[in-house]
């Protein structure tokens, strides 16, 4: 069975939604573990929504690599794209609240990958953005 | 995603949702769920025992509603969210600001009608 899976996304709402569609095709036969398949599925999605809608200064429609590794014990994601230059490592958490009156409803998304994937690094390698997520092929 | 009204009792809004509450689901039940949920400006339970994923797009969808809501005084509980869903929900703080109740009864109890 093929272990590594390469993906090119359009940065648009119908490549976005292509390549998760992808994603999990690849993933389905493997029969892993639900938590590591909805992890998987969760990191794809927060990740490439958020170069879609931010990660260039243009409305043109751009590449973003994706390349999937699944190994026996540990899931790795790794995305490149060329967009401005953006670690989501250095995205301070959203701060905690008391009263949902007080709360912004967004910038979740870079949290819940930070906090239910095992590893996230990231890298600026050639002009581009390169961040590679792991995580464990187990229940936990 | 499918968006169901379920009518249990009057005075509230009784929603539940099947599937995925990813970037599809959120753009196909959104605006319906806002308009029953922000729009109808009464306690609200959303039954997400068979919803089987929850992104960051379902998650704002939730914290907008509510935060209506409670500008308002009203409530909304989510009710026996699957394992994975209620990690996500602690995860990104959801939990803290709209309480998850184990049963339909206990989100009554919560909401008080």
């Amino acid at each position: 069975m093929n272990n590594r899976h390469n993906f090119t996304m359009k940065t648009t709402r119908e490549g976005l939604s292509e390549v998760i569609g992808r994603v999990n095709a690849a993933l389905e036969p493997r029969e892993l573990p639900e938590r590591a398949t909805y992890v998987v599925s969760l990191v794809i999605e927060e990740i490439l929504t958020n170069i879609v809608k931010y990660g260039f200064d243009d409305d043109g429609v751009h590449d973003v690599e994706v390349r999937l590794t699944l190994g026996s014990e540990e899931i790795s994601i790794e995305f490149e794209d060329s967009g401005r230059e953006f670690n989501p490592l250095s995205v301070p958490p959203p701060p905690s609240y008391e009263s949902i009156l007080d709360m912004e409803p967004g910038g979740r998304g870079i949290q819940l990958v930070r906090t239910m994937a095992d590893s996230v690094r990231y890298r600026r390698l050639r002009a581009k953005n390169v961040l590679t997520v792991s995580v464990r092929n187990s229940e936990r | 995603m499918e968006l169901k009204v379920v009518d249990t009792k009057p005075g509230l809004t009784h929603i539940s949702l099947t599937g995925k509450l990813d970037v599809e689901g959120e753009g196909q039940i959104g605006r319906h769920f806002e308009q029953l949920t922000s729009g109808a400006s009464k306690p609200t339970v959303v039954d997400m025992s068979n919803v089987t994923y929850l992104a960051s797009l379902g998650i704002r969808l939730l914290f907008t509603c509510a935060k209506s809501l409670a500008a308002e005084g009203k409530k909304m509980v989510v009710v026996n969210p699957q394992p994975m869903v209620e990690e996500t929900l602690r995860t990104s703080g959801t939990a803290h600001l709209i309480p998850i109740a184990r049963d339909v009864q206990e989100a009554f109890s919560i909401l008080g009608t």
